[in-house]
């Protein structure tokens, strides 16, 4: 009996699980990704630590300092403030700084820096706080020039409340340190 | 006639074609796995700084109060432990670089292999692996425990018992400036990590800091304002870690 290698009608194939299965894979990825903040970059490895807290408070200043990265750019201890990156030109330069203090200045001043009168130990208002993101490899002493220029960055002129003596007010600032939770490899 | 592709359904509902809706399902799907990252997620661990209007109230260096209790972390050379010590005490800029430089020579770049946690005046414990000499180098749990457990054995043995956790002698962390961020940070967290069981908990608001015991990363020592021909302030931070 011959058989005739016909493409038959009654044999169609029913796709319906397959695109099931493409849809529940999209979903998977569309949940699975988090639409990340764009300062929080990828090239830096925060260290581990066991007593941070999570991020709730989404306004904050993001201050991230690269340690070294595989690719090699942008080289170790450049500073990343939004979308602008700050690098030392060689030793013994320190210009960038400028333009970070420069950068926080504007930055307090968007924030209307109204003194809390309920609180006034703190000179700027909680909602303020200034985070540094830096590498778990950068070398300490960038993170202390960052951390330098931000102390001196606030004005406490700018910052006191009228109804506070000034023997009384106590200059401090909140910085958080971005870290995670310790793993296999820290 | 010639055959027909499709059968005519007897009731009236509409056949339509599956394959364009497929290709474009493909292609965000396709879309979707190569633009997702996975990265942790990120935790925050928070602190106070004093600004430089508590600085400039000091403007020569103040003596150190005698129950302030440094937790010092720095290269562990191989010479005898009284020369590392001298990191410690306030050096001129010179001297300091006297005894950095040759460190730093000896490594020619490359991280700092060993390196030695003291807390107080106490013994100098060594965390060794040659993971420390790595780029991205990790840090092994065994590691990771023996640096937080020297810290807390060392404020034990220091505490004098405080109720009020805020009048406990106020810690200050000395990192040396080459070694890598992690290792001040990661006693940072250990000092809080033992304030959290001495009662204080886990510091979740900032305005809990107020109450907690003080602690502080080291600042430069030297740090001198000079300004350029515009008058523009310039800055020049030595180091004396």
């Amino acid at each position: 009996m011959a058989k005739a290698p016909v493409m038959q009608d009654n044999d169609e194939l029913d796709l319906t699980p397959m695109i099931d299965l493409v849809f529940l894979l999209i979903i998977f990825f569309i949940l699975a990704g988090k639409i990340t903040n764009q300062s929080r970059t990828e090239q830096i490895t925060v260290p581990p630590t066991t007593t941070a807290t999570k991020i709730e408070n989404p306004k904050r200043i993001i201050i991230n300092v690269f340690g070294t990265t595989k690719s090699g750019d942008p080289p170790a201890g450049t500073i990343m403030i939004g979308t602008e990156k700050l690098r030392s030109s060689g030793v013994d330069d320190y210009s960038h700084y400028q333009r970070l203090r420069l950068i926080l200045d504007k930055q307090y001043d968007l924030a209307h820096k109204i003194p809390d009168v309920n609180n006034p130990v703190l000179m700027i208002p909680d909602e303020m706080i200034i985070e540094i993101r830096a590498d778990g490899d950068t070398e300490y002493r960038m993170v202390q020039e960052v951390l330098q220029v931000v102390t001196d960055s606030i004005n406490p002129k700018d910052m006191t409340p009228r109804n506070v003596a000034p023997k009384d007010m106590k200059p401090f600032i909140n910085i958080n340190y971005t870290t995670r939770k310790p793993g296999e490899k820290n | 006639m010639a055959r027909k592709l499709r059968r005519r359904p007897i009731d009236n509902t509409v056949v339509m074609d599956m394959t364009p809706m497929i290709d474009i399902v493909f292609l965000l799907l396709i879309f979707f796995m190569l633009t997702t990252k996975f990265t942790p997620d990120e935790k925050a661990i928070s602190s106070l700084m004093p600004t430089n209007m508590g600085q400039a109230q000091a403007s020569s260096p103040s003596p150190v109060p005698p129950d302030q209790i440094n937790i010092k972390i720095y290269p562990r050379t191989p010479g005898p432990v009284s020369t590392t010590n001298q990191f410690i005490r306030n050096l001129q800029p010179s001297a300091y670089r006297d005894l950095l430089t040759p460190i730093l020579a000896e490594r020619q770049g490359r991280a700092i292999d060993d390196i030695s946690v003291q807390v107080g005046g106490g013994p100098a414990t060594p965390i060794e692996g040659k993971y420390l000499s790595m780029k991205g180098g990790e840090l092994l749990d065994t590691q990771l425990r023996n640096f937080k457990n020297t810290i807390l054995e060392g404020l034990e043995s220091r505490d004098n018992q405080a109720a009020v956790r805020k009048d406990a002698p106020p810690i200050i962390i000395h990192c040396f400036s080459k070694l890598s961020w992690k290792y001040a940070l990661l006693a940072y967290d250990s000092v809080r990590a033992f304030e959290a069981d001495k009662g204080a908990g886990i510091i979740t608001k900032n305005s809990d800091l107020i109450n907690a015991r003080q602690v502080a990363f080291a600042p430069p020592r030297v740090r001198n304002y000079s300004a350029n021909e515009d008058g523009n302030e310039l800055y020049e931070i030595i180091h004396m870690q």
